[in-house]
């Protein structure tokens, strides 16, 4: 029986991926509350980094190396021991033999959150490597990246571990206060943006609150357990619909995303990096936690879900495109991804209000290592725009950094070409997840619901697109060319470099060998599909996928092959790019990263409340062209703005109500109780 | 219970009444020194004589004598120090005249016997009138502190207001939980010891403790530099 377990209960059909899976342990049924301990223990180590880095305060340099230390052993241990629980299936709580008013603190495992337990400690790990190094370079924000970013990433694994709606939402609310702390470590500059960002967290929270309340007095008990053995509430759907506010505001939905493209950019790097590749999805968590609890989902929240998914996608990625700082760009594109994995979740309750196993499998599975996948390629380009943001701050005024910053250069590449899911990357893996489940919804799934899975695929198609413009701006600005102004390049060294590499190598992992990967997902998905199916076909596909690319590769490689002995007794002449034969070349020549997105961008401009002032060249000899496009979002200015200035106008007047004396306030709360009591005089 | 016990609260009630009419100072903290003597003696006419000796006699023996000591003695002995010391006698020109006063106060009253029957649940064995009594003694002290042009009357309100959650809770529990109401009297003892302080500190007695004036320094930051 050593070790097959895995294979009686899962039907995996690949006998080979199975015994590379398990080969490794032995029986896992035995070591798996072993290892679920073993994480639990792993999630609190997290928190100890922090108290290392307050006792050793008075050496800052010292805590800075316990801290990451603690963090990377504690990433390292948890990564390996979330596998391994999500492997052997593991699933349990325990609860805190003291309690309080609400009840004991409870946490636990399931393979749900063993999954997401397994994107913390693996992006959380990689950016606290990267950390080392970025803290290193920035003194200013040291203390406040000491304390509060082990802290980021112990209230998120506790926000995956915990099983009862208190513990949840006090670690919802560590999370949301610490990266707030984060993203305003930096100063005066960030105090907006981070005020912005607690603002949306706020809001997103009392839905939850009121979700959570729902929820809990329907099952009379805060516990998970309870909620999802209730069965469905009687208003599922004010609850779908709240919870989608709550943990979409998380999430970063379009019309809900407005405090990403501002929180981002003002935080450090690796802090942009955990937020975009795990936090955020934590209000995936959330979302799929929460449709454990409503039973068999009704098919219009799958509709909208794929409503959002292609608002979030189209908005952000048509923003992204028309952005140019370069934090801000990637923040959007966040959104666009979020968007994707809204895709997949819309395809999977689709397939669950069905009842067809393989739509909602694929949907949900796709969706989870869409999650996982972002976080490792979101986490480089984050990493990377850190690097390059150090030499210079306005992508506008960068060119040819590819030649100072080869390391950088070709990392971000890997991260552009993974977001792009160019195929032998792991973005192309999670895509092709969602596409074959949009293919199988449109074959499997009623009429009328079909139409809605059919509708996923050219929104893909198109947003991959997009992406593909979006990124090739940016690594054709910044890093193809010639620059733009002085400035002092210098790339990536030490423990950066080293979390970088790490994390190419792993995007390549995944893409080239997906097979391991989709069942891990396979297995995230149990708690939400009862049965759980990836057909027979496909997987065996992906089981073949390797030598398909080590079969391109070859060719590749010969084709390289052939042209160096081609090229090998001629002439090879190297001119600036974009010279276009031309001898004498000046960088204004070059296409700024404005004109190169406007093609593609100019039928969206509606979206965006652009204003172009455009001066076209005229006459044999032009004088004078410009080309100036102002954007807005219209987003903010048509439903915030005005929800914002209601609110403010609100408080206005209540700030002249404040403005009186005591006999006031007395009046007030005499007016108050006595109308209170009459009203409960009244109703009994 | 006893009819003593009905006595009492309406005693309480009266003494309610007459605070909210009478203007001068002197007589609203004596008739409040009674309501705390009447307070006091609440948990032997509820539940005899013998509720000192058996049981949890120590602890009633205990709250008994501490609301003896500090609404009968302490608190209307320091009221009166800082009534003579600021030299404020007297309510002039009050707000809502006593005539009003006293239509007001009784409303309050009805409202509360209204309120009271069919609102708060009632502890079997205790009398009819304890959540009415209690709960218009607390929205009489809430109406004093808000029609207060003195502070001095104004802590008298809230002295008042205090006595109502005591009967509320003495009616709601049977017995209050001693911590509970030790540590409620101790709050209003410091209370009522820091604003009969603050009434007669400084020279500027009157301008404090006359509330009308002490409204500008309370929001115009402005006015600080020509003072």
């Amino acid at each position: 029986m050593a070790g097959w377990y895995v294979l009686d209960s899962t039907p995996l059909g690949s006998p080979e991926i199975t015994a590379l899976l398990v080969g490794i342990f032995w029986d896992v049924r035995e070591v798996s509350l072993v290892s679920a301990i073993f994480a639990f223990a792993c999630v609190f180590c997290l928190a100890m980094a922090s108290v290392a880095s307050i006792i050793l305060r008075k050496q800052p340099q010292k805590a800075l190396k316990a801290g990451t230390a603690i963090t990377l052993t504690a990433s390292l241990l948890g990564a390996a021991a979330s596998v391994w629980a999500l492997v052997s299936k593991f699933e349990d709580s325990y609860e805190t033999l003291w309690s309080t008013a609400l009840g004991p603190f409870t946490i636990g495992l399931d393979p749900l959150s063993s999954f997401f337990l397994l994107c913390v400690f693996l992006v959380g790990g990689l950016a606290a490597l990267y950390g080392y190094g970025y803290v290193k370079n920035h003194p200013e924000i040291l203390k406040t990246v000491l304390v509060w970013f082990p802290i980021l990433l112990f209230s998120m694994a506790l926000v995956v571990v915990s099983s009862d709606a208190m513990t949840f939402l006090l670690a919802w609310e560590l999370m949301t206060l610490s990266s707030f702390l984060l993203v305003t470590a930096d100063g005066e500059r960030t105090s907006k943006p981070g005020l912005v960002y607690l603002l949306a967290s706020q809001l997103g929270v009392v839905a939850l609150f009121a979700m959570f309340a729902i929820l809990a007095t329907g099952a009379g008990s805060l516990h998970f357990d309870d909620m999802r053995s209730a069965g469905q509430p009687a208003i599922a759907g004010v609850v779908f619909l709240l919870g989608l506010l709550g943990f979409g505001t998380k999430a970063g939905f379009w019309p809900v995303h407005v405090w990403l493209p501002l929180a981002h950019p003002a935080a450090p790097s690796q802090v942009s990096a955990v937020m975009s590749g795990v936090m955020i999805k934590l209000g995936i968590y959330g979302l799929l936690r929460m449709l454990t609890f409503l039973g068999t989902p009704n098919y219009w929240w799958g509709v909208v879900l794929i409503m959002i998914g292609t608002m979030s996608g189209m908005g952000g990625i048509i923003q992204a495109m028309a952005q140019d700082d370069l934090k801000r760009i990637l923040a959007y594109s966040s959104v666009e991804n979020l968007g994707i994995v809204a895709l997949g979740l819309g395809l999977g309750v689709l397939g669950l209000s069905a009842n067809n196993n393989i739509v909602a499998t694929l949907g949900f599975a796709g969706a989870l290592l869409h999650v996982l996948n972002h976080g490792l390629y979101k986490g480089l380009l984050f990493q990377s725009a850190g690097v390059i943001l150090g030499s210079v701050k306005d992508l506008n005024q960068t060119g040819g950094l590819i030649r100072q910053m080869p390391v950088t250069g070709y990392v971000f590449l890997t991260g552009s070409a993974a977001i792009t899911g160019v195929p032998t990357l792991n973005g192309f893996i999670s895509e092709l997840l969602i596409f074959v489940g949009a293919f199988y919804g449109a074959t499997l799934l009623p009429a009328s619901q079909s139409l809605w899975a059919v509708a996923v695929v050219p929104i893909l198609a198109t947003l991959g697109g997009l992406t593909a413009v979006t990124f090739v701006k940016i690594f054709g600005t910044a890093f193809l060319g010639t620059p733009r102004s002085d400035y002092e390049a210098k790339d990536t060294v030490g423990t950066m470099k080293i979390a970088l590499l790490i994390g190419v190598t792993l995007c390549f992992i995944i893409g080239i060998f997906p097979a391991p990967f989709v069942v891990l997902v396979k297995l995230g998905v149990t708690p939400l599909v009862s049965e759980v199916q990836i057909p027979q076909r496909f997987f065996d596909f992906l089981v073949r996928l390797p030598f398909v690319f080590i079969g391109l590769g070859a060719i590749f490689a010969l084709l390289i092959f052939i042209r160096r002995r081609l090229l090998q007794n001629r002439e090879v002449r190297a001119g600036e790019t974009w010279a276009c034969g031309y001898e004498s070349v000046s960088p204004k020549m070059q296409y700024t990263a404005a004109s190169f997105a406007d093609p593609a961008l100019s039928p969206a401009h509606f979206l965006l409340d652009a204003r172009r002032d455009d001066r076209p060249a005229k006459g044999a000899f032009p004088k004078d062209i410009s080309y100036e496009l102002r954007l807005g979002d219209r987003v903010t200015n048509l439903l915030w703005k005005p929800a914002v200035d209601f609110i403010l106008a609100l408080s206005t007047r209540t700030e002249k109500l404040k403005r009186s004396d005591v006999r006031s306030y007395l009046i007030l709360v005499l007016i108050t109780l006595v109308s209170l009591l009459l009203w409960q005089a009244w109703v009994s | 219970m006893t009819p003593s016990t009905d006595l009492l609260l309406l005693a309480v009630i009266g003494l309610n009444l007459f605070v909210a009419t009478s203007s001068r100072l002197r007589a609203r903290i004596r008739a409040c020194a009674l309501q705390g003597i009447a307070l006091a003696a609440l948990p032997i006419a509820v539940d005899g004589a013998n509720v000192l000796t058996d049981g949890p006699g120590l602890h009633v023996a205990l709250a008994v004598i501490a609301t003896l000591v500090l609404k009968a003695g302490a608190i209307p002995y320091a009221l009166t120090r800082a009534m003579y010391r600021s030299g404020v006698r007297r309510e002039v020109e009050p707000f809502v005249s006593m005539h009003i006063s006293l239509l007001l106060t009784a409303g309050l009253v009805g409202l509360a016997f209204y309120i009271g029957g069919a609102v708060l649940p009632r502890l079997p064995g205790t009398s009819p009138l304890g959540i009415p009594a209690g709960l218009s003694t607390l929205l009489v002290g809430l109406y004093l502190a808000m029609s207060a042009k003195t502070a001095l009357s104004q802590v008298i309100g809230y002295l008042i207001l205090e006595n109502g959650v005591f009967i509320i809770g003495q009616m709601l529990l049977g017995e209050f939980p001693l911590v509970v109401e030790l540590g409620v009297l101790l709050d209003v003892l410091v209370a009522a010891m820091l604003m009969a302080v603050l009434v007669v500190s400084g020279q500027e007695v009157t301008e404090f403790a006359d509330l009308e004036d002490s409204r500008p320094s309370l929001v115009d930051d402005t006015s600080g530099g020509a003072r």
